[in-house]
C-alpha cells in the first residue's frame, strides 16, 4: 500500500508555530509586561546613551556655588554635596546597577544550572550531596556573610560585588533546575535518546535543558530586579560599589546625609531603582504566564 | 535459521521502596524468569494484558533497563553485563520504537535533528552525508523531506510514529523492539503504520520484537508469538499454530475474546474472573491458577515449566500432555 501520507494524514497548517512564537504572542497580550518591557528597554537605552549626551562627567566636581543645588535648567536633577550633576551620575549608576544585576544573575544561573542539572539527572548520592550543600547555603544568613565576604575579598571593583551576590544567588536556580530535570528525565524522549546511544551530557544539555528553560528564564528575570536591590543594600551598608563609581545603591547611601536639605538626591536614584525593579518583576510575571506549560501540550 | 537473540532465564525485579530510609520493602516481579529466542528476520510478537511485563521484557532485552538476572545473547554476544560504554556501539544494531508518539519525540527539536541525532552520536558520515541520509530515510518512512525543520507538535499521531520509526531505522539496525507501536493511534492509521513496519522489514532485513496487547495486530505481522502472564511466558508458538491450537488456558481465554465480524458465528467466550494479581506478591505455583478454570491442587504446589510439546510449540501448564489439554477429573 502507498505510504504517501500527505493525502491521508495531512494536518499541517501552512504557518510554522514554534513554542517561542506562541510565547511571544501571549506575552504581547500581557499589557503590564509589555509596558514593563518598553520601560526596561528605555531605561537600558538611556543608561547606555545618556553619558555620551550629558555635558558633565560623573566624577566632575562643581564649583562651590554648585554644591547641593536643587533641580534647575543647568542641572536637571540637581547636584550632590560635591557639586556633581545628579542626572549624569544616575546614567552611570544605572549602567553599574544593571550590569551588576544582569551579570550576577547570569553567573548564579550558570552555577545553579550545572548543580541542579547534575543533581536532578543523576539522582542518588550525587543528588543528596549537591542538594544538602544547597540547603546549607540556603541556611546561611546572607547579609552578614555578604558583608564579611565583601570586606575579605580584595579589590573594590564592580566584579567583586557580582561575585559576592552570585555566590549566594544560585541556590534557587539550582532547586528549580533540579525539579525540572527530575520530572523531565522520566520522559520517553530521554529514554529514546538513551536507546539511540546519546551520551548523558548530551542528554542533559541538548534534550532536557531546552525543555526546562521556561522557569529558568522567569527566575532569571525576577532575579535581575532582586539583585539590583541586593547591590543597593550592600552599597547602603558601605560594602557595595565603591565611590567615586556611582551605582543607584551608593547614590542612595550618599544621599542620606543631606536628605533633609536636598531630597532630590534621594528621589532620583530611589525612583529609578523602584521603576526598574518593578518593571523586571512585572515582566517576570508576564513571562511566567506566557510560558505556562499548559498553553502547550 | 539463525538465532539473532537468545534470552535465557531473564529476570527483572523492581524494588518497592518505602519507610523513612527508602529501603526496598518488596519487589515488583515484572519479568520473572523467561526464556525464548528470536530468529533472524522474523517478527516475534509478545502479548499479554497490562502489567504482564511485556514492555519491561522488551526494554530489558535491549538493555534500556538493567536485567536483574539471566542472560541476553545478541548476535552471538552475551550483552547481559555490558555497561553503558560497551553497549553504545551495539545501539547501532538494536533499536526501539516507542508506544507514545507524543512523549517519545523531544518537543524542542526539529524532526530532522531527531532523525539525524543517531548518525551524529555514532559519527556516521560527514554533515552532508548525514543530511542526505535523513532525507532518504524520511522518504522511506513516508514523510516529506521538506518538513525536516518542523517541530514534532506540527505532526499528527501517525506522522509522529513515522518519525519515531525513522529514528529507529536510520542507523540500519538488525533488530528493533516495537513497543506497542500502534496502540496509541487511530484504527485507520494503525494499519498504515503496521504495513510500513512490514515493508521496512522486507527492505532492510529487520528482525522485530513486537510488544502488543492487541491480538489482531500481533496476528497480522508476527511469525511467532509469546504469551506473557504476570511476568511469566506461558506459551510460545508459531502464529498459525497458536491461533489454531491454543494450549494454555490463558491463551485460550485471550483468543476467545477476539471479536469475529460475523454475527452468524456463535462462539464460546471464556471469561476470566477477577483482575491480574499483583506482581509484588504473585500466587504460588502457577501464576494463572487464581483465574484458571482447570486449576487443581497441583497448580498451587508447583510451578509448571515451559516445555516443548512438539514442533516449537511451548506451553507452561500442568495439564498439557502430548499437545492436548487434559482435564483432570477427581
Amino acid at each position: 500500500m502507498a505510504i504517501d501520507i500527505t493525502t491521508s494524514e495531512e494536518t499541517l497548517t501552512g504557518r510554522i508555530e514554534t513554542y517561542w512564537s506562541i510565547v511571544g504572542k501571549r506575552l504581547r497580550k500581557h499589557k503590564l509586561a509589555m509596558l514593563s518591557l518598553v520601560v526596561l528597554i528605555l531605561v537600558i537605552a538611556i543608561c547606555i546613551v545618556g553619558p555620551f549626551i550629558s555635558p558633565y562627567k560623573f566624577s566632575e566636581l562643581g564649583s562651590i556655588e554648585e554644591v547641593l543645588q536643587p533641580p534647575s535648567l543647568r542641572h536637571w536633577l540637581g547636584t550632590d554635596e560635591l557639586g556633581r550633576d545628579v542626572l549624569t551620575r544616575l546614567f552611570y549608576g544605572g549602567r553599574v546597577s544593571l550590569l551588576v544585576g544582569f551579570s550576577s544573575v547570569f553567573s548564579a544561573l550558570i552555577v545553579g544550572i550545572i548543580i541542579g542539572a547534575y543533581a536532578g539527572y543523576y539522582g542518588g548520592v550525587l543528588d543528596t550531596i549537591l542538594m544538602r550543600f544547597t540547603d546549607i547555603m540556603f541556611s546561611i544568613p546572607v547579609l552578614p556573610l555578604l558583608i564579611v565576604l565583601a570586606s575579605v575579598i580584595p579589590g573594590a571593583g564592580v566584579w567583586k560585588i557580582v561575585l559576592v551576590i552570585a555566590i549566594f544567588g544560585w541556590m534557587t536556580d539550582a532547586r528549580i533546575v533540579r525539579g525540572m530535570f527530575l520530572s523531565l528525565r522520566e520522559n520517553e524522549y530521554v529514554e529514546a535518546a538513551k536507546a539511540v546511544g546519546v551520551s548523558n551530557s548530551r542528554i542533559i544539555w541538548r534534550h532536557i535543558l531546552p525543555n526546562s528553560l521556561a522557569p529558568i528564564i522567569v527566575s532569571a528575570t525576577l532575579g535581575v530586579g532582586g539583585n539590583i536591590i541586593y547591590e543597593a543594600a550592600l552599597s547602603y551598608l558601605g560594602f557595595g560599589v565603591m565611590p567615586p563609581t556611582p551605582s543607584w545603591g551608593n547614590m542612595l547611601q550618599n544621599a542620606q546625609y543631606a536628605m533633609a536639605i536636598a531630597p532630590w538626591l534621594v528621589w532620583s536614584p530611589g525612583l529609578a531603582m523602584f521603576i526598574t525593579v518593578l518593571a523586571f518583576n512585572y515582566l517576570g510575571d508576564g513571562l511566567r504566564d506566557a510560558m505556562d506549560p499548559r498553553l502547550y501540550r | 535459521m539463525k538465532k539473532l537473540l537468545e534470552i535465557n532465564n531473564l529476570v527483572k525485579h523492581f524494588p518497592v521502596v518505602g519507610g523513612v530510609f527508602s529501603r526496598p520493602i518488596g519487589w515488583v516481579r515484572a519479568v520473572d524468569d523467561i526464556s525464548f529466542h528470536i530468529f533472524e528476520g522474523e517478527t516475534f510478537g509478545l502479548v499479554g494484558e497490562s502489567g504482564s511485563g511485556k514492555t519491561t521484557a522488551g526494554k530489558t532485552i535491549i538493555k534500556l533497563i538493567e536485567p536483574t538476572k539471566g542472560q541476553i545473547i545478541f548476535n552471538g554476544i552475551d550483552i547481559t553485563k555490558f555497561g553503558e560504554n560497551k553497549i553504545r556501539p551495539l545501539r547501532r544494531e538494536m533499536q526501539i520504537i516507542f508506544q507514545d508518539p507524543y512523549g517519545s519525540l523531544n518537543p524542542r527539536m526539529p524532526i530532522g535533528e531527531i532523525i539525524k541525532e543517531p548518525l551524529m552520536v555514532h559519527n556516521i558520515g560527514d554533515k552532508k552525508e548525514q543530511e542526505e541520509r535523513v532525507v532518504e530515510i524520511m522518504k522511506l518512512v513516508g514523510l516529506r523531506p521538506e518538513y525536516l525543520r518542523r517541530y514534532p507538535h506540527e505532526f499528527s499521531g501517525g506522522q509522529r510514529q513515522r518519525i519515531g520509526i525513522a529514528r529507529a531505522v536510520v542507523l540500519n539496525p538488525k533488530f528493533i523492539v516495537a513497543d506497542e507501536p500502534v496502540s496509541a493511534l487511530d484504527a485507520s492509521i494503525q494499519a498504515q503504520v503496521l504495513n510500513l513496519l512490514l515493508e521496512l522489514q522486507q527492505k532492510l532485513a529487520l528482525t522485530y520484537l513486537l510488544v502488543a496487547h492487541n491480538l489482531a495486530v500481533v496476528r497480522h505481522v508476527s511469525d511467532r508469538i509469546g504469551v506473557m502472564y504476570l511476568g511469566k511466558l506461558v506459551e510460545v508458538a508459531e502464529t498459525k499454530e497458536l491461533f489454531k491450537n491454543p494450549l494454555h488456558p490463558y491463551t485460550q481465554a485471550l483468543l476467545s475474546a477476539i471479536p469475529i465480524p460475523d454475527p452468524e458465528i456463535k462462539k464460546e467466550r471464556i471469561l476470566l474472573q477477577g483482575d491480574i494479581p499483583s506482581p509484588i506478591n504473585p500466587p504460588s505455583g502457577c501464576r494463572f491458577r487464581t483465574r484458571c478454570r482447570y486449576a487443581k491442587d497441583i497448580c498451587k504446589e508447583s510451578e509448571p515449566p515451559l516445555v516443548d510439546v512438539g514442533s516449537g510449540h511451548y506451553v507452561a501448564c500442568h495439564f498439557v500432555k502430548e499437545g492436548k489439554v487434559v482435564e483432570y477429573s477427581k
